[in-house]
């Protein structure tokens, strides 16, 4: 049986294997909410965390950039209100809270259980990159390090990582150095499925804003 | 010879053919024919109750009825009557290898066919026999003469390179495409499984990875369930001989076309060449690929970098070849010294052009026979080249095979793959013959020879890959 995790437990996996996470906190009610909020300071973003929602974006499970402590109660009761209405026998568990953090090269990393070969990562820069243009690269695990270095060399948008026509690109390092990690976890915690989409990369540092992880158990 | 696994199917010393028959349009006529004109040194049998002679050789009504021992038979008849002769072949005690040539089995995809197959591994294993097929044309070994199969037949050139294909097509066609080249591309052993009931893909590959004779495996795959398994087989050969793989289902279309054909999932192409890149196989895309590429790995000596030195003696094929090699980010130009430039321009005809850009020379047709034979020695000798693609379409007063004579000498002493490309056609055949005899690839086209090279360069990296790799291990 394969189960999906909820967002922060998917997120405490990678924390787990030292893979930078965007700071998290789960939080069970609103109290809990405005505190943890308030501790990190404005803005944030909240998002749903519920078993049977899996596409947070259309139950309205998803806020950004919210600014101050009266946009957090309002988007909270709104959160609730949708959610419900999306799916009313959805079993809300709580909200997911992390700093607002604007810009960045998005890249995605995933992983899937192919039926010939087992467990292969995907890498690809996100949004039109890997939609549109299917710019992505594929490997079989266990990956190291020059495998990962090699996957992000093949694909189309390399130069973007690297840097181009004015924009910052990111650590390749850091970059590869997560995707071996990954690979890790995916073989010794039988991932059956992965999807770490967005994870922000900027010069200095990177990491997962996103995470959506597929368990065998 | 001790004979181990696949050797009673390579090296027998007495085969049966069972359904073995005086009509041209039956399998059995084919198959005897095979072995009985090609060259095998061993005992043949033939076997038919409605025969007493065939080709000069007494025709047996059962397979019991063959006195002296035999460890490989072939079996021709109509699929419902295999079952009863395997049984009868499981009764001798003596045989250790079974070919099906028949088809209409677990092929038909019915249960009926299924179980008739599985009926014969069951039978056969319990004996410690192995089974080829059904359904398929089963195995040529050219060190021996033998030939058990239905395909055209072609004259066996001895060489290093071994074939497996899961299309008895495929297989034909690589070896018809081996034979067309200017000097037919030798070849060791040959094999075609049908539908796997026991011998499989990953079995042939072993065996293949261990014999002495086999420089070189050539594969034509549709897919293969277990893909772990089957990188694991090919990263214990892979260090030691190059395994070529013209794998199908590309495209949607050609990996349901494969599925109704062998019944095999093409699986994610990506995730194929994902694999194959990993344990270092050669994937190629086509026919004319496949044999470029053994050809060049099997007779050019291994390439020691990745650095190119392209020498045109026609501008058109030399831009063509300089474009293919851009389509590769691991392939490179070799940078040549001021001085061996320098040196090119004194010894070539004036109008050449010299490391325009670097690394590629179009020494234009006024290149004469010793143009040709200088400018691969000089650029030879420059450490940066790893190899040189030599182009030249000899124009009318400039005969190919003086030029094939002159540069022989120089590529044969050099420890670096030089392949060379005469344009075209008839003009050039007996020039490129000259060369293939001497163990100097040669290549239809510019283009055709840098991806076989690229393909060289890809397999020196993994090697690198793999040594630097160990390296690690003893930290």
């Amino acid at each position: 049986m394969s189960k999906a995790l909820l967002e922060h437990e998917a997120k405490q996996m990678l924390v787990d294997y030292n893979i930078p996470v965007l700071d998290f906190t789960f939080c069970e009610s609103y109290d809990q909410l405005k505190s943890a909020a308030i501790q990190y300071g404005f803005p944030v973003v909240i998002k749903i965390v519920s078993p049977q929602i899996v596409h947070k974006s259309e139950a309205g499970g998803v806020k950004l950039n919210i600014k101050n402590e009266n946009e957090l109660r309002t988007a909270y009761d709104a959160m609730l209100e949708s959610s419900k209405q999306y799916d009313p026998a959805a079993d809300i568990r709580g909200v997911l809270l992390s700093p607002f953090i604007p810009g960045g090269l998005e890249v995605i990393v995933g992983s899937v259980t192919d039926p010939q070969f087992g467990p292969v990562m995907m890498v690809g820069l996100g949004g039109i990159f890997v939609e549109i243009f299917k710019d992505v690269a594929f490997g079989v695990t266990p990956i190291d390090q020059r495998e990962a270095m090699e996957m992000l060399a093949s694909l189309k948008a390399y130069p973007m990582l690297q840097g181009a026509r004015g924009k910052a690109g990111t650590s390749l390092t850091m970059l590869s150095d997560l995707m071996v990690k990954l690979s890790h976890l995916i073989e010794e915690k039988s991932i059956v499925e992965l999807d770490l989409n967005p994870i922000f990369c900027f010069p200095d540092h990177i990491m997962v804003a996103d995470a959506r992880l597929i368990v065998d158990e | 010879m001790h004979k181990k696994e696949l050797d009673y199917f390579f090296y027998p010393e007495a085969i049966a053919i069972v359904g073995a028959s005086q009509n041209p349009g039956k399998a059995g006529y084919q198959v005897l024919k095979n072995l009985t004109t090609i060259g095998y040194g061993g005992h043949v049998y033939p076997v038919n109750p409605k025969e007493k002679e065939i080709s000069g050789l007494v025709c047996y009504e059962t397979i019991q009825q063959i006195k002296d021992p035999i460890d490989l038979v072939v079996i021709t008849v109509p699929a419902q009557h295999v079952n009863a002769i395997v049984q009868d072949v499981v009764n001798r005690g003596d045989v250790k290898a079974i070919v099906v040539v028949s088809a209409g089995f677990s092929e038909t995809k019915t249960q009926q066919g299924k179980d008739m197959e599985d009926d014969i591994v069951r039978m056969a294993s319990q004996a410690g026999i192995r089974v080829f097929g059904p359904n398929c044309t089963g195995v040529i070994n050219t060190e021996i003469g033998l030939d058990t199969t239905i395909e055209p037949t072609v004259k066996q050139v001895k060489g290093g390179v071994s074939v497996f294909s899961q299309s008895g097509g495929m297989a034909g066609s690589i070896l018809l495409f081996a034979e067309i080249q200017p000097v037919p591309l030798g070849f060791a052993k040959w094999a075609h499984v049908g539908n796997m009931c026991d011998v499989n893909t990953l079995d042939v590959l072993k065996y293949y990875g261990t014999d002495e004779k086999t420089k070189v495996i050539a594969v034509y795959m549709e897919g293969f369930d277990k893909g772990r398994e089957l990188m694991a087989v090919a990263s214990d050969i892979t260090p030691k001989k190059p395994i070529i793989i013209l794998k199908v289902g590309r495209t949607e279309l050609g990996s349901k076309a494969a599925f109704s054909h062998t019944g095999a999932l093409a699986g994610s192409d990506a995730v194929y060449s994902a694999a194959f890149h990993k344990v270092g196989i050669t994937r190629v895309d086509d026919l004319f690929e496949m044999i470029d590429t053994a050809k060049a790995m099997s007779m050019a000596p291994p390439i020691a970098g990745h650095q190119v030195c392209i020498v045109s003696e026609a501008g058109g094929p030399g831009t063509m070849a300089m474009d293919e090699l851009g389509k590769y980010s691991q392939a490179a130009l070799a940078p040549i010294a001021k001085k061996t430039q320098a040196l090119l321009k004194e010894k070539m005809p004036s109008m050449s052009l010299i490391c325009q850009p670097d690394g590629y020379m179009d020494i234009t047709a006024a290149a004469m026979e010793q143009h040709h034979r200088e400018a691969l020695e000089i650029v030879l000798e420059e450490d940066s080249v790893d190899a040189v693609i030599l182009i030249s379409v000899p124009p009318t007063f400039l005969p190919p095979v003086s030029i094939a004579r002159e540069i022989l000498p120089v590529i044969q002493q050099s420890n670096k793959p030089v392949l060379v490309c005469l344009m075209a056609g008839k003009w050039v055949d007996e020039a490129r013959v000259l060369l293939e005899e001497e163990g100097v690839p040669t290549f239809d086209t510019p283009e055709r020879a840098v991806r076989a090279l690229v393909h060289m360069i890809d397999r020196h990296k993994f090697l690198e890959r793999k040594s630097s790799g160990k390296g690690d291990h003893h930290e």
